[in-house]
């Protein structure tokens, strides 16, 4: 494992009018790492990855990505210098996130979805920016849908297009919100091969579920949060099969015996 | 005194080399009501509480004061504060910023429809604000108020024909002079109503071609 982890986030902190959010947040994920972030509705699971691309801004608490500070980081002496918008939007890019409902540009066509960014945010000309979205459009499965509007794709078309839109910056991270909460069920199976493939190129990700068998069949570890804190972290076989926090047991009770649950995730571990 | 139509027919050439005028101005208006209303509308979004409400005040007394008025303010009243400025100045003038302010209405509008989640995805990718502006948010905008906007444009032509008071020579004011020297006011009338209804015509008409095109484009 390398020293330094792809990301670290420590004390991080989040109130929403006075109501704590996220509360003293610790993460590491090093590279190559696939962790699955779970906890019941309402604990703050969004609200984290939305910090870590600095679209709400943590009250406290520092962010790393592959070592640099994201949104402030603390200088010697004890001074908390913030960043400014520039400066955090050079360091975006390397946090791809992938959003429960996707948020394409709907003017825009699928390839026109993934290259737009890296011409206008990377530079890239865009020659190569369309090679490199076509590529991935392709290995996505997308090969014959790259000049269609969104309107007219699936959902899980539309997740592929998000994907690709957030791969084509060459993110260190990638961070996925309930990547199959939008979906059919049915389609439980497909996002898994998804994120498997991603997985296979080595790429990091931080994925919200609270599809347990999905995180189960996914993650190498799991975090487990509660009322905004993290209170267990470990190898996903441990944390499920030996739960320590009795507030985790209490979960893993509960949605193992929704039936819902089971039955969406009997795909991906079949 | 009956109505001819040869006389009508005679009259139209002159009508109608007078027309390039109102076009012309139209044209000059509704780019910068276009420029200026988009910028409006990005102040605006800014939400900055005092600048918002001076421009509530500016939106109230264009919305609701006669058109007529402000064009007579731009050319008579401004050049009391020091601002002299020719007829088709102050006319353009005028029309422009009552128009400025009627784009930037509806693009208000139409950024209501425009998801927040557009907007986050292409923060989080790294986009600048002006960049989000740029490739987001204003070509959908555009898109979306196609049909006020060509509303807006046969509305500026019609009022260019109220610059004809101020002196502006157009097609209105044309045919006042070529009827106060031939006393036929009823072909004179009719023939100007006809070069005003051909160009908002023509104007409808590309109008929802241009729209069929982005339907068109989006399927
Ligand atoms: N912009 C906001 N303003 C005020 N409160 C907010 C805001 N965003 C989130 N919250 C609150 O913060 C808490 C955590 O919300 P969050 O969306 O992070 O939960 P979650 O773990 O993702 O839940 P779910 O599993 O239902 O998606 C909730 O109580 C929510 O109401
Ligand atoms: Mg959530």
């Amino acid at each position: 494992m390398s020293a330094v982890p792809v990301l670290r986030v420590s004390n991080l902190t989040k109130r929403f009018h006075g109501v704590t959010t996220l509360d003293q947040v610790y993460l590491d994920v090093h590279a190559g790492q696939i962790v699955a972030l779970i906890g019941p509705s309402g604990c703050g699971k969004s609200t984290l990855l939305r910090c870590l691309t600095w679209l709400e801004q943590p009250d406290d608490g520092f962010i790393e990505v592959a070592g640099k500070p994201l949104g402030r980081e603390l200088m010697p002496g004890g001074v908390v210098r913030r960043h400014s918008r520039r400066q955090i939007d050079a360091l975006r890019p390397q946090v791809g996130i992938v959003f429960q409902q996707f948020h394409l540009w709907p003017h825009m066509t699928a390839l026109e979805n993934v290259v737009r960014p890296q011409t206008v945010v990377l530079g890239r000309s865009r020659d190569e920016a369309t090679r490199r979205g076509a590529e991935l459009l392709m290995r996505l499965g997308l090969a014959d849908r790259m000049d269609r509007h969104p309107h007219a794709l699936s959902g899980g078309q539309k997740q592929r297009v998000a994907i690709a839109r957030a791969l084509a910056m060459d993110p260190a991270l990638m961070l996925f919100d309930e990547p199959t909460s939008a979906l059919d069920p049915e389609l439980v199976g497909e996002v898994l091969a998804v994120l498997r493939t991603l997985a296979d190129i080595g790429m990091t990700m931080l994925v919200v579920t609270h599809e347990i068998g999905f995180a189960a069949s996914l993650a190498d570890r799991i975090a487990f949060m509660d009322r905004g804190r993290i209170l267990e972290e470990g190898p996903a076989r441990d944390i499920l099969a030996a739960p320590k926090e009795p507030r985790l047991q209490s979960f893993l009770d509960l949605v193992r015996t929704d039936h819902r649950i089971v039955r969406t995730t009997a795909n991906p571990t079949e | 005194m009956g109505f001819k139509l040869d006389y009508l027919l005679s009259i139209l050439p002159r009508l109608i080399s007078a027309a390039a005028v109102n076009l012309r101005l139209a044209v000059i208006i509704m780019l910068l009501a276009l420029v200026l209303g988009t910028a409006l509308t990005i102040v605006r979004s800014r939400k900055i509480a005092a600048v918002n409400a001076c421009i509530a005040v500016v939106i109230s007394f264009v919305r609701g004061t006669p058109l007529l008025i402000q064009i007579f303010i731009a050319y008579y009243v401004l050049p009391a504060v020091g601002l002299d400025l020719s007829p088709e100045v102050a006319g353009v003038s005028a029309i422009a910023f009552n128009s400025m302010v009627f784009v930037s209405e509806s693009m208000r509008g139409g950024l209501a429809t425009i998801d927040a989640g557009q907007i986050e995805a292409s923060t989080a990718l790294g986009l600048p604000p002006h960049a989000i502006w740029l490739k987001v948010v204003l070509p959908q905008l555009f898109r979306r108020i196609v049909p006020v906007l060509i509303n807006e444009a046969t509305i500026v032509v019609k009022g260019t024909a109220l610059l004809s008071v101020i002196t502006v020579v157009d097609v209105l004011r044309t045919s006042q002079q070529i009827a106060s020297s031939s006393y036929r006011p009823f072909e004179t009338m009719i023939g100007s109503a006809l070069v005003f209804l051909v160009i908002n015509l023509a104007i409808s008409l590309s109008g929802r071609l241009a729209e069929r095109r982005f339907a068109a484009a989006r399927a």
